[in-house]
């Protein structure tokens, strides 16, 4: 009887041990409010997908931003990032072709006065009583250079997003 | 009749009047010139009055002793004479006797500046150039003889000699005659001569250029049109040989244009002196002279400052002196002051600026010219290593090796006077530059950075920015760690041209596009390209310059490089991120994992504890005896062996076959309590 009580005790604290570092393990991988949204919005330029970049939008996200996103002409994924404002030095150079974009990293800030100054006010003043989230990421594009050697390009890209879906964003470069 | 009485008296009257002009006009001295000079100008300079008898007796109450007294009283020193009486008149002859045209214009200015009623001051004009390309004899003056017997007049007048109200007219201009090396001249009262015949270049032009050891190259260049040659051609002068012949330590070049030839006479690291003698030599002339001086300016850091004097004479060869200029070549960055004689001319092949004149323009004899030289290194270099807060920056300042030493010596002295406390600086000799390290060493970021700021403002008095951020930002992925990097260090103040930027490298880095560093890799591809376009340009017989070669394959070399280098102006914006693998997230994954299944085992353990022991004590009660009693009371450690194989037994075995094998471990337990009660009765 005392065995199976210890040994239950000895469960309870393994499991509350587990808890703990899986919760600091899944901790690593904190990911801010609307970089899912973000993640998906890259992938849809990635799939020249018009509906998957849009849905990740907040609705406030074209009065909010005074753009209306056309990709009516857009033929390369590089073209569907460009029509949201967001574009890379090697893009430049015909003789590069995009292979990929992705997320690689995020740094959150607060939303101050500061921060925000950095940002289009307009997003956040749409966020209204709600406090947007702010953080920064850190967006790859894996293309091939005139040689054909592969290459990664970063850029910061500034995000707003509220409820889990972009308010807008803004290039830092 | 009487009409033609009175045309007759008419007549007779305005024939008398000519005749009272004629012997007015006549009456008084002859004043005759005679110039002499041989192809030095020496020579003699003899004014001859004649003073008919009778004009002597009528004007001159005291007679030939009477004028010999009054020249005696007021004839300027640099003048001889003689006074003959003749039969018919009494001549008076000055002789002005020089040697060369500067002791001509000396004493003429004397003469000319003794007692007179109009003074005048001389202008004399003088050139005789025999030379291939120019025969030239030039003699030209603002005066006469009348002018320079000034003084005769005056005195004659004053002392009462002549009895005359005024003798300004009693003199009268006679002959002139110019014999210049043994060429007879037709002149006037003032001497005008001009008989030159011209084949000469169009311009000269001699550049200066001053070199790092202190010498100076020079290169005089000859430009005449072919037109030109041809007719010195054919007065069989060879212009090239010419050349060749005149110089001693230069050597001569020649470059054939379209309607053109240039004549060039190079010379090569010379000093001042030397300079000045060859270019004499080269353009024929004395009046030639070079000097220059270098030092340091007492009121601000790091400036030197320049003079030079220069003579020249172009005269050998030009028609027009006007075509005749000089131009500096001086170290890169000195600029000519605002007193200077010199204006910006154009850059040479290398880009050097050029301060040009023309010497006729300078109305002093020795054109001086002063120019102001900040000193700076060539190229500086920021080396930046960041190892978690701790951060490195080294600055690097390039001047070339072979820098004139003085500006040398300003710069280390300069630099060691600006380093702050703690901070070291080392010089060394590496490709030909001597680099200038100062190493800030390794502080905490904002140190670091104030460390910085306090070396420029020291050095340069000017404020600079200087940041370096170190932040940990998440991944998207949790074995990856992500450090991002954000440096801004302004350079403004120590070199406007392009300067290098290394960053040390420990893991995966990632330069952000917003970065505003040019690579190494990319500066080689800007060269090749750029290699490219000029062979597709210019065809297949271009060929790289060695130059072009040697600095691109500087750059292969750079780009080589294991760090992050490349180059940047101004300020350096350097941001960039890093990936490292999250060895935290790689334990945590692990502890969960282990302790998960150790959970889980020790929970099933337990689980089984519990669940065996309450209905196995009362089945495996034996038969009363007296040792049960003892047996019954171990009954609740029976579950123990059971319990702990049953998991194990389950997992590897069908549930069906547990549930067979359950009454052979209810024996074993049996027997375990058996042996458990021996064991009592042994005790």
């Amino acid at each position: 009887m005392n065995k199976g009580i210890v040994s239950i005790i000895v469960a309870v604290i393994l499991l509350i041990s587990s808890i703990v570092s899986g919760a600091l393990f899944f901790g690593c991988a904190k990911n801010p409010d609307g970089l899912s949204a973000l993640q998906s919005i890259i992938d849809g330029c990635n799939k020249k997908s018009e509906t998957q970049i849009m849905k990740n939008f907040d609705e406030m996200y074209e009065k909010a931003t005074y753009l209306s996103p056309d990709f009516s002409k857009c033929v390369t994924s590089d073209d569907y990032l460009k029509v949201l404002g967001v574009s890379f030095n090697y893009m430049y150079d015909e003789e590069c072709e995009t292979e990929k974009f992705r997320i690689i990293g995020t740094k959150e800030e607060e939303l101050t006065d500061e921060v925000l100054d950095g940002f289009n006010r307009y997003l956040g003043e749409f966020a209204g009583n709600k406090k947007p989230s702010v953080f920064y990421a850190y967006l790859a594009a894996d293309y091939k250079d005139a040689d054909g050697a592969s290459q990664t390009a970063i850029n910061t890209l500034g995000v707003v997003a509220l409820n889990g879906k972009v308010l807008g964003f803004v290039y830092l470069g | 009749m009487k009409a033609t009485f009175r045309k007759l008296r008419k007549l007779l009257l305005a024939a008398a009047l000519f005749c009272c002009v004629l012997v007015i006009a006549s009456c008084g001295a002859t004043v005759d010139t005679e110039f002499t000079a041989d192809s030095n100008f020496n020579g003699t300079r003899v004014i001859t009055l004649t003073l008919d008898n009778s004009d002597l007796s009528e004007y001159v109450p005291g007679g030939k002793d009477s004028i010999d007294i009054t020249i005696k009283k007021y004839m300027p020193d640099c003048l001889t004479y003689t006074l003959t009486e003749g039969d018919d008149a009494l001549v008076c002859k000055f002789t002005l006797a020089f040697t060369g045209i500067d002791d001509y214009r000396t004493k003429a200015a004397k003469i000319l500046a003794a007692e007179v009623d109009e003074p005048v001051t001389p202008e004399i004009e003088y050139e005789s150039i025999g030379s291939p390309f120019k025969s030239s004899l030039k003699f030209k003056e603002n005066f006469s003889s009348m002018d320079l017997i000034g003084w005769l007049r005056y005195g004659l007048q004053k002392d009462e000699v002549v009895t005359r109200e005024s003798t300004s007219d009693w003199f009268e201009s006679g002959d002139t005659k110019v014999t210049i090396a043994g060429t007879d001249y037709s002149a006037y009262s003032n001497i005008s001569v001009d008989n030159s015949v011209y084949n000469t270049p169009d311009s000269v032009l001699v550049k200066t250029y001053f070199l790092t050891s202190g010498n100076f190259d020079r290169t005089i260049e000859f430009c005449f049109s072919n037109d030109t040659l041809t007719k010195l051609s054919e007065q069989n002068v060879n212009v090239e040989e010419y050349f060749k012949g005149i110089v001693t330590a230069s050597t001569t070049e020649k470059l054939v244009q379209d309607y053109q030839t240039t004549y060039y006479v190079k010379m090569k690291d010379m000093t001042a002196d030397q300079i000045a003698a060859e270019t004499a030599k080269v353009l024929q002339s004395e009046n030639v002279s070079f000097g220059s001086s270098l030092k340091p300016d007492v009121n601000v850091d790091r400036r030197l400052l320049i003079n030079v004097s220069e003579k020249l004479d172009g005269a050998y060869y030009l028609r027009n002196d006007r075509n005749l200029s000089s131009i500096y070549f001086l170290y890169n960055g000195a600029e000519p002051s605002d007193s200077s004689a010199v204006s910006f001319g154009y850059y040479n092949d290398n880009d050097l600026r050029g301060y040009s004149y023309i010497p006729s323009y300078v109305e002093a004899e020795t054109a001086e010219s002063s120019f102001i030289w900040d000193v700076d290194f060539e190229k500086a270099g920021a080396y930046l290593d960041i190892a978690g807060n701790k951060v490195n920056l080294d600055i690097k300042m390039f001047a070339s090796s072979d820098m004139l030493e003085t500006a040398k010596q300003i710069l280390d002295d300069s630099l060691t006077a600006a380093l702050p406390e703690g901070v070291k600086l080392e010089t060394k000799d590496e490709d030909g530059m001597t680099v200038y390290t100062v190493d800030l060493g390794t502080k905490e970021a904002e140190e670091e950075a104030s460390t910085y700021r306090e070396f420029v403002y020291n050095y340069t008095g000017e404020k600079a920015e200087c940041k370096f951020e170190t932040e940990k930002s998440s991944s998207t992925s949790p074995f990856k760690t992500i450090t991002s990097y954000s440096t801004v260090i302004d350079m403004n103040p120590l070199s406007g041209k392009a300067m290098e930027f290394t960053f040390k490298k420990t893991g995966d880095l990632y330069i952000l596009d917003n970065s505003q560093i040019t690579t190494y890799a990319e500066l080689v591809k800007q060269a090749e390209d750029a290699q490219a376009e000029k062979q597709e340009y210019m065809g297949e017989d271009y060929a790289m310059s060695e130059d072009d070669a040697a600095k691109l394959e500087q750059l292969r070399k750079k780009a080589e490089s294991a760090d992050y280098s490349g180059e940047f102006y101004g300020t350096i914006r350097f941001y960039a991120i890093e990936e490292s693998a999250n060895v935290f997230a790689y334990v945590c994954l692990i502890l969960f994992i282990v302790f998960l299944l150790a959970a889980i085992i020790a929970a099933a353990v337990g689980v089984k504890f519990l669940m065996s022991a309450k209905p196995a004590a009362p089945a495996a009660i034996p038969a009363p005896q007296q040792p049960v009693a003892i047996a019954q009371n171990a009954a609740p450690v029976q579950p123990v062996i059971p319990a702990q194989t049953a998991p194990v037994a389950e997992a590897d075995a069908p549930a069906a076959e547990v549930v067979e094998e359950a009454p052979a471990q209810e024996e074993t337990a049996e027997n375990a309590a058996a042996e458990d009660e021996n064991k009592e009765v042994n005790v």
